[in-house]
């Protein structure tokens, strides 16, 4: 924008004396690099500061913490270094340069801060799990074998989770064959054929999006377990995953097919494309890697979910594989079953099965990802 | 480019559907199973995280004999409710169906028939941590009425007199006591409060602002609360949990390696609620005969909590299996009431033996008694289940002799309680909340002495120099050093005048602003002098 700008300005000479006030050169064929002052990149001496600053801070903050301050604790140790650490930049900064850079320091070290801690928590998150997870699934038997006949106290060389990552995988695969044509068709319904109506369902697919899922839950046990009398099955909680999925998906495939240029559906219809022709062979083409994308959001929200399946699935400890015979387990269900009972094995078999769940997840994206690709030959 | 990316798309597919057919060959594989022995038929359970642990040892152990029973624990609440909504086969529970619960819903088995079965026993243990001199006190004994101060809100610091006397003159130190509860509907809440208002009324009642039991106790003062026994066991464990009690299973501290409160008996003695302990005080349960009672066959515990033996351990309780006894039951088949026949006879009879291990308790022949009386009503509903062979002499139960019910095993083999557990004497050396399968013997009183390295004072490094020199800054407590001796457990605290723990804070932030201020003040000042000569400069 402001480089367009400058440009203009150089080409007339009233507006380059008039409206130019910077000291800087404004052309970009007349500049010597050296002169051009770098705003991104730091010297030695900033780098040197910096660094100092963070090892006086984080020496400061051992003092406080732990001679002269009662606060023992990472998280208290790494606040009080971040409040040292922030305040000397500031002094270090003002010794030599002006307000508008220490307030740059200042705001850039809190950005980079806040950057660091989402990626801590993430990295934390992932490595504890796999680290915690690891004893359990270096075990072939964890990942080939149920717990049919092995109690709690069982050594982690017996039974495995092969039962509750099969019920996963079957009762999300049904949710997902419910919810895709369910969710797609329901987005194409409010963008490609719109009216009054279309705006109320859009209200209630938004509404719904924030539902607790327990009631998802709650709403398949009452109605499909209590009310028809369906066993407590894999199937009742596809359904309930359903549920919980359906809003995700309808309302991310959405606003994916409302950024479909119009001028295309135009093209195609002035072709003599019917209108489901054109959603066929236009908009949902043109939409593949944002819908893939909704259906990811939605297999996300479905597969991690413990509250809709704890009420309508049943905890098998033995393998199912037909969703409609009776209770099913599932990995979420696994772990929360077994991480709160206190045994100690159990928790290493719950931490296993977390671990698998995150390497499913990234297995089931990665696919997702590649199969909804655009094909670079086709356009 | 173009031609290439055909291509790598076909590879990627080919890599994919490979992915998809090995996965779907393991399920095969994984799928084929040999079928199950013909006389059982699945069935499935909900109820209790309580019992959670030890169901699923007994289900590990029938799945050999080709039984396939499935329980999830949701909640005793959860499991009432699901078992009357005919949703699962049998549910279980540590309370009996309230008729009307908390929230003013509707808490009964609607039509259907049921019978209440004592499925396995166990103790409300409770865990604290206190820590004197950087170490965890690992002997608390309290008598029941300060438990119930204490959770009431009325004994709000360690160093309470009552607390003291439990002790025989040990002085914890001065720290807030913070009782930690249970946030969820909780079957432990209700065993803990029908205590409570069985032997405290005068304390609970007008704290409870009710009579009688709850699943959610009321969250008052410094309480905190978590749901579910594992938070509340994690919150009393974790660092900033210096100063907290909580009620909890036994299984939970044991797991964690934290100890439990020594309760008193009425016989006088503070005991752990180890397996014979709770064993040894439930042979005074008594199960309501009175078949107009809306509470008919459920428990009356009150036997139990001023049971005279030695080695009862008074908060002692048990869970039921809600077995669905009506011969009209849409649930049920004759296959699955032999099933729940033959896993209910394994559990009170062999499973017991397991219970000890996981921190619960065995059934004592009382209850198992009771229990036979309620499985039977299985076989009446159905004569074609096969009760034959499966009665109470053939139990081979660790707490009584099978064939010969006269016999009491379980007063031989429950080991008595030390001398120093008495009141008024002690208190012990030994941990509690230690591996429950391993009893000591009765009156093994060895404690390794620690020599008279005993009276380390509180954290305050700055402090312990002026004990000797000055004794009159502290304020020791005389009969604990002596007893201190033989101990291995506990150091004993010595509370300094001069060493208050608001002063700590006090002084260690002024030392803090004045190290920032020295750190700060020359680069801030020489800051503030240029700009000042800048700016005069400029002016």
């Amino acid at each position: 924008m402001t480089i367009e700008l400058e440009h203009a300005a150089s080409q007339t000479p009233v507006g380059r004396t008039a409206t130019l006030v910077r000291s800087e050169p404004a052309s970009n064929d007349v500049v010597d690099d050296a002169l051009r002052r770098q705003l991104s990149t730091t010297t030695a001496e900033q780098r040197f500061e910096l660094a100092g600053c963070w090892i006086a801070a984080a020496a400061l903050s051992w003092l406080v913490c732990a001679r002269l301050m009662p606060w023992d604790g990472t998280v208290v140790f790494v606040l009080v270094t971040f409040v040292v650490g922030v305040t000397l930049i500031a002094v270090i900064t003002s010794l030599d340069a002006g307000r508008p850079e220490v307030s740059d320091r200042l705001v850039s070290t809190v950005v980079h801060s806040a950057a660091l801690l989402v990626g801590v928590a993430l990295a934390s998150t992932i490595i504890f799990v796999l680290v915690q997870g690891f004893g359990g699934m270096v075990h072939v038997n964890t990942w080939v074998d149920d717990m049919s006949g092995v109690g709690p106290r069982d050594p982690l060389d017996r039974g495995g989770i092969a039962h509750a990552i099969v019920g996963s995988l079957i009762e999300i695969g049904i949710a997902v064959a419910v919810t895709i044509p369910l969710g797609i068709g329901t987005a194409i319904y409010m963008t490609e054929i719109g009216g009054r109506f279309a705006t109320i369902v859009r209200t209630i697919v938004e509404a719904m999006t924030a539902l607790p899922s327990i009631v998802a839950g709650l709403f398949i046990y009452t109605t499909l377990i209590v009310g028809l009398g369906m066993p407590r099955s894999g199937l009742a909680a596809a359904m309930a995953l359903s549920v919980m999925m359906l809003p995700i998906i309808a309302r991310a495939s959405d606003v994916v097919l409302r950024v479909v240029p119009g001028n295309l559906r135009e093209a195609s219809l002035a072709l003599g494309a019917s209108r489901w022709r054109t959603v066929w062979h236009i908009v949902l083409p043109t939409a593949r890697p944002g819908l893939a994308t909704a259906v990811i959001l939605g297999v996300a929200r479905g597969i991690g979910e413990t509250s809709p399946v704890l009420l309508t699935s049943g905890t098998a400890a033995f393998m199912v594989t037909d969703p409609t015979d009776g209770v099913m387990n599932s990995l979420p269900l696994f772990i929360f079953s077994t991480v709160r009972s206190g045994e100690p094995l159990y928790i290493d078999r719950a931490y296993a099965a977390a671990a698998i769940l995150l390497l499913l997840v990234l297995i089931l994206f990665v696919s997702a990802r590649l199969l909804a690709r655009p094909r670079k030959g086709s356009r | 480019m173009n031609t290439s990316a055909p291509h790598t798309t076909a590879r990627t597919r080919a890599v994919l559907t490979a992915l998809v057919a090995l996965l779907s060959a393991a399920l095969l594989v994984m799928s084929a199973r040999p079928a199950q022995a013909v006389a059982y038929a699945q069935i499935e359970g909900s109820g209790s995280t309580w019992s959670e642990v030890i169901l699923q040892q007994w289900i590990s152990d029938v799945d050999a004999n080709g039984m396939k029973v499935t329980y999830n624990g949701g909640g005793s609440s959860q499991g009432r409710k699901a078992f009357g909504q005919n949703v699962t086969d049998f549910g279980i529970s540590e309370i009996p169906y309230q008729g009307k619960d908390e929230f003013g819903a509707v808490d009964s088995a609607g039509s259907r028939e049921f019978a209440y079965m004592p499925i396995i026993a166990g103790g409300t243990a409770f865990t604290y941590q206190v820590k004197v001199g950087g170490k965890l006190v690992k002997n608390l004994r309290l008598s029941g009425e300060t438990i119930a101060k204490i959770f009431t809100n009325q004994i709000t610091n360690w160093n309470d007199a009552a607390i003291t006397k439990d002790n025989n003159g040990r002085v914890l130190p001065s720290l807030p006591i913070v009782p930690v509860l249970r946030s969820d509907g909780s079957g432990t809440t209700a065993q803990f409060t029908t205590w409570l208002d069985k032997m405290f009324p005068s304390i609970w009642q007008p704290f409870f602002g009710k009579t009688g039991l709850t699943s959610y106790f009321p969250r008052k003062g410094k309480a905190i609360a978590a749901a579910g026994s594992d938070q509340v066991m994690n919150t009393i464990a974790s660092s900033a949990g210096n100063g907290t009690i909580g009620y909890v299973e036994y299984s939970y501290p044991v797991n964690k390696k934290y100890p439990v409160v020594k309760v008193l008996n009425k016989a006088g003695y503070y005991v752990e609620p180890t397996q014979y302990n709770v064993a040894v005080a439930l042979t005074q349960a008594k199960i309501n005969q009175d078949a107009s009672s809306p509470q008919y066959l459920t428990s009356i515990l009150d036997g139990v909590y001023t049971s005279g033996d030695k080695r009862s351990y008074p908060l002692s309780s048990y869970s039921y299996m809600l077995l669905p006894t009506g011969a009209n039951d849409q649930r049920m088949t004759t296959a699955k009431r032999q099933t729940l026949t033959d896993f209910m006879f394994y559990s009170l009879c062999e499973g017991q033996s397991k219970a000890g291990a996981y921190g619960y308790s065995s059934l004592p022949l009382n209850l198992v008694q009771a229990g036979f009386d309620q499985l039977k009503k299985l076989s009446s509903a159905d004569p074609a289940v096969d009760f034959a062979n499966r009665d109470v002499t053939k139990c081979n139960n660790p707490t009584f002799v099978a064939g010969d019910l006269t016999k009491n095993k379980l007063a031989e083999i429950a080991p008595q309680p030390a001398a120093c557990d008495k009141q008024g004497a002690g208190p012990c050396g030994t941990e509690t909340g230690t591996a429950p399968t391993t009893p000591k013997p009765a009156g093994d009183n060895k404690a390794t002495a620690t020599g008279g390295a005993a009276p380390v004072a509180g954290a305050d490094p700055a402090a312990t120099a002026p004990v000797a020199a000055d004794p009159e800054t502290g304020v020791a407590a005389p009969e604990a050093e002596t007893i201190a001796t033989d101990q291995t457990v506990t150091a004993v605290p010595t509370e300094l005048v001069a060493g208050r723990a608001g002063d700590t804070k006090v002084f260690g932030s002024l030392a803090v602003i004045e190290l920032l201020a020295i750190i700060l003040a020359p680069a801030v000042g020489a800051t503030y002098f240029k700009r000042r000569v800048r700016r005069k400069l400029g002016a």
